[in-house]
């Protein structure tokens, strides 16, 4: 605005220039000069509007850009606002892998004899890889143990049931089981299959989340097999 | 258009998210609602088979997550699972679905 008001002012002096005899000319170049400096001499009492210059006392801006606050508040609409929210909800659910489709997965998972999840086959043919720690950046706790304890309550030979360590901790790690349920110490805990049936030792899991293959007696007492 | 979209995409997500199993596994705990009773709402059913194939039984029984070997013992409420504890663990969006009223069906069925 300033350059242009300038560019105009000289424009029009030039005109006058061009356009007068020299007499005149001497004339003009006094009367213009009085006038310029009355001119100053009144704009300081005159409001700083009227001029394009800022008021006394403030600093001149110069040619920075003025920047004014919007002429009126934008009008949010709260409707929109939440129906924008609910699209870009919806997007991002769009772009999430397609959940996990159980049904397709309980028939890929071997069964037992009695149509039970299988899970140790499950396990060894690799059709599931289970992870001990829901959080991926954690470390996986588990401990594994590989020796095995033969459990022999009744004394009679044939009774007895070898537990794998191997097995149970493919699943589990040691404080699973040990104190609360098997004391560390071996052959302390009097398990007989009462007490299973009752839900203690062995019975915690096996039987409700776990079971023991093949199905009745012979998952555990297989001693039969054993050949030593 | 692009709203259609997302409602298609999301009818679609919903719909393959009711499709559990209609018959029980070994394992499947339903959970007994001391707080309120059966009759206003379904109790939770927690399937164990469903978590087996992703998570070693240590994952979920240890003293952080603090699930006993023993079922019933957990006093799960739901402000306890928003506060994330007990299934809060991991049922906040990440790793596995969060609490909402689109998933309430999930756990909460017949």
């Amino acid at each position: 605005m300033r350059y242009f008001l300038r560019f105009s002012l000289l424009v029009c002096c030039s005109l006058l220039v061009a356009c007068s005899t020299p007499g005149m000319l001497q004339r003009m170049s006094q009367s213009f000069h009085d006038l310029s400096t009355k001119v100053a001499a009144a704009t300081d009492h005159m409001p700083a509007f009227l001029f394009d210059r800022p008021a006394p006392g403030i600093p001149d801006p110069g040619d920075a850009p003025v920047v004014r606050p919007p002429r009126r508040v934008p009008f949010i609409d709260p409707a929109i606002e939440e129906m924008k929210k609910a699209i870009a909800l919806a997007e991002a659910r769009a772009k999430e892998p397609p959940p996990a489709n159980w049904v397709e997965m309980f028939k890929r998972l071997p069964k037992d004899d009695e149509d039970n999840i299988d899970w140790m086959a499950a396990l060894t043919d690799k059709i599931i890889t289970p992870s001990g720690q829901y959080d991926p950046e954690v470390a996986d706790v588990g401990k594994t143990e590989d020796f095995d304890v033969e459990l022999s309550t009744s004394g009679k030979p044939k009774r007895m049931v070898v537990f794998s360590h191997e097995s149970h901790t493919k699943w589990l790690t040691c404080t699973n089981c040990h104190p609360v349920i098997f004391k560390k110490e071996a052959g302390t805990a009097k398990i007989t299959m009462d007490a299973i049936d009752e839900g203690k030792y062995c019975g915690v899991c096996h039987d409700k989340v776990a079971m023991a293959q093949p199905s009745g007696c012979k998952g555990c007492h297989k001693v039969k097999a054993k050949k030593s | 258009m692009k709203l259609l979209t997302c409602l298609v995409a999301l009818g679609m997500q919903m719909a393959s998210a009711s499709c559990a199993l209609a018959e029980s596994v070994v394992g499947d705990i339903t959970f007994e609602r001391k707080s309120k009773g059966a009759d206003e709402f379904a109790p939770a059913v927690f399937p164990h088979w469903v978590h087996r194939v992703k998570y070693k039984c240590y994952a979920c029984h240890n003293k952080q997550v603090n699930f006993a070997m023993k079922a019933d013992t957990a006093a799960i409420t739901m402000d306890l699972i928003d506060q994330g504890k007990f299934c809060g663990t991991c049922h906040k969006g990440k790793p596995a679905f969060g609490v909402s009223f689109e998933t309430c069906i999930k756990c909460h069925r017949k």
